[in-house]
């Protein structure tokens, strides 16, 4: 990838890189980046402190990385340990460590691992959650699915289809605290729910499987299974 | 000027449009965030939007859709982003666009400037507005010009409105944000106020309709 206007730049035991245009940057020791940073791969085995925004290609974050700035890529993955202050954006987004965005993140593609918190909104077109999230704001994505391996939460979740099953977990669940998912609302065309909390559901088609307490449920195709369910009604135009 | 709002229930009933689809005009900016408004209502919060421009908003989309737009094309119709093209006052005079006193106006603010950017073409799209109406005249219209020209990187950053007032036939031009109320002393009259993003969109139609009759 040597390029003269994207020099590579590597740290392998402690150092600093300056905000900049590069082509690599590793991080496997323990390094300081200061200031924003344009790369074509940024990759991180070690301990990285990023006190600007960061944009590149590929982010691969295996050991520890802290961002203070908004973090923008096309394949992000973060398997180890990833802290963004500002926003996320990428085209696909793979977290299999543990990640805390205080901003929005917005991906086409979100895979879920590990453990995320998001603090602002969420979007993508497929959500897919095996793992354990919290979504600050609004939960948006064209197909939500969601196997619980513990306590998830979204302030509002909205989208064409959503799935949220329990996961198939039996072999660990003796150390599994409490699986649910919890939201104010959520709102979509085809929904199926299991142990799920929300004050109101509202859909065309809407499925309610155990474990679920619900408010109120307002579709307008049909509701099925409705145990758990305070009150439900239909909605029509002629209404 | 609290404008009438429409729950986000109702407008999926009167468009015949789901909660999926919403949702994704949502995620491809079809629909400003700023439209989205949060009310506590007996079910906890619901969302509103003002009626009107949603309606609108709907329909336009909806009627792209008809003619196979994608949503893509559809998000850059409908956003006030500025288009990054120059216009020359020979295409937008035989386009239609804008009136030919609205183009002198600019061309006396701008002597011997041909092509005019986007930010200055809504400057002298809103000029013609207001000459048009009848309610302003001349030197208003110029002041409108050079307001919106000098204002334009707040009118990108957030939805304005021009104002025109008049006291004793002294006007004034003004940006304020979208939706924002308005208190003068008393013997002062709103001769105008113009919504940006709407002149925005509706610029934007004109010039790919002109466009597209050419082409024809």
């Amino acid at each position: 990838m040597s390029d003269t206007n994207r020099p590579d730049t590597r740290i392998a035991g402690a150092g600093t890189v300056t905000g900049g245009t590069y082509g690599e940057v590793v991080i496997a020791g323990a390094g300081t980046v200061s200031g924003d940073v344009d790369c074509l791969a940024f990759k991180v085995g070690g301990v990285a402190d990023v006190q600007g925004a960061l944009t590149a290609q590929t982010i691969t974050i295996g050991g520890s990385a802290s961002f203070m700035g908004d973090v923008k890529g096309t394949d992000v993955v973060f398997s180890g340990n990833a802290d963004v202050h500002g926003a996320l954006s990428a085209e696909t987004l793979k977290i299999s460590g543990v990640a805390r965005i205080d901003g929005a993140v917005s991906a086409p593609r979100i895979e879920i691992r590990g453990t995320t918190k998001v603090g602002g909104d969420c979007e993508a077109e497929t959500f897919d959650a095996q793992g354990v999230f919290s979504v600050g704001g609004l939960l948006n994505a064209g197909t939500v699915s969601i196997r619980l391996y513990g306590g998830c939460d979204a302030h509002d979740i909205g989208g064409e289809t959503i799935d949220v099953r329990l996961a198939n977990a039996w072999a660990f669940l003796p150390f599994l605290g409490d699986r649910n998912l919890t939201a104010d609302s959520i709102e979509g065309d085809t929904i199926y729910l299991e142990s799920t909390r929300a004050k109101v559901v509202r859909g065309a088609n809407v499925t309610i499987g155990a474990g679920c307490a619900i408010d109120l449920v307002e579709y307008t195709g049909t509701l099925s299974g409705n145990a758990g369910v305070v009150a439900s009604r239909k909605v029509s135009a002629s209404a | 000027m609290e404008p009438e709002l429409i729950s986000k229930k109702d407008l999926l009933l009167t468009c015949g449009i789901s909660y999926g689809q919403l949702y994704r005009w949502k995620r491809k900016g079809l629909i400003p965030e700023d439209w989205f408004v949060r009310k506590s209502a007996f079910t906890g919060q619901e969302t509103f939007f003002p009626r009107g421009k949603m309606l609108a908003r709907v329909e336009r989309i909806l009627s792209m859709k008809d003619e196979d737009a994608s949503l893509d094309e559809i998000a850059e119709a409908v956003s006030t982003a500025p288009l990054p093209d120059t216009f020359s006052r020979e295409e937008l005079l035989q386009r239609e666009v804008v009136s030919s006193s609205a183009l002198d106006l600019f061309a006396e603010r701008h002597p011997g400037t041909d092509e005019l950017r986007f930010a200055e073409l809504l400057a002298v799209a809103v000029a013609d507005t207001l000459l048009r109406s009848g309610e302003a005249g001349r030197d208003e219209a110029l002041a409108a010009i050079s307001t919106i020209e000098e204002g334009w990187t707040t009118c990108e950053a957030v939805s304005c409105d021009l104002v025109l007032l008049r006291k004793m036939g002294v006007p004034m031009v003004l940006i304020v944000s979208s939706g924002s109320e308005l208190m003068a002393e008393t013997g002062v009259r709103v001769v105008a106020r113009i919504g940006l993003p709407e002149r925005i969109e509706g610029l934007k139609a004109r010039l790919k309709s002109a466009e597209r009759g050419e082409r024809q």
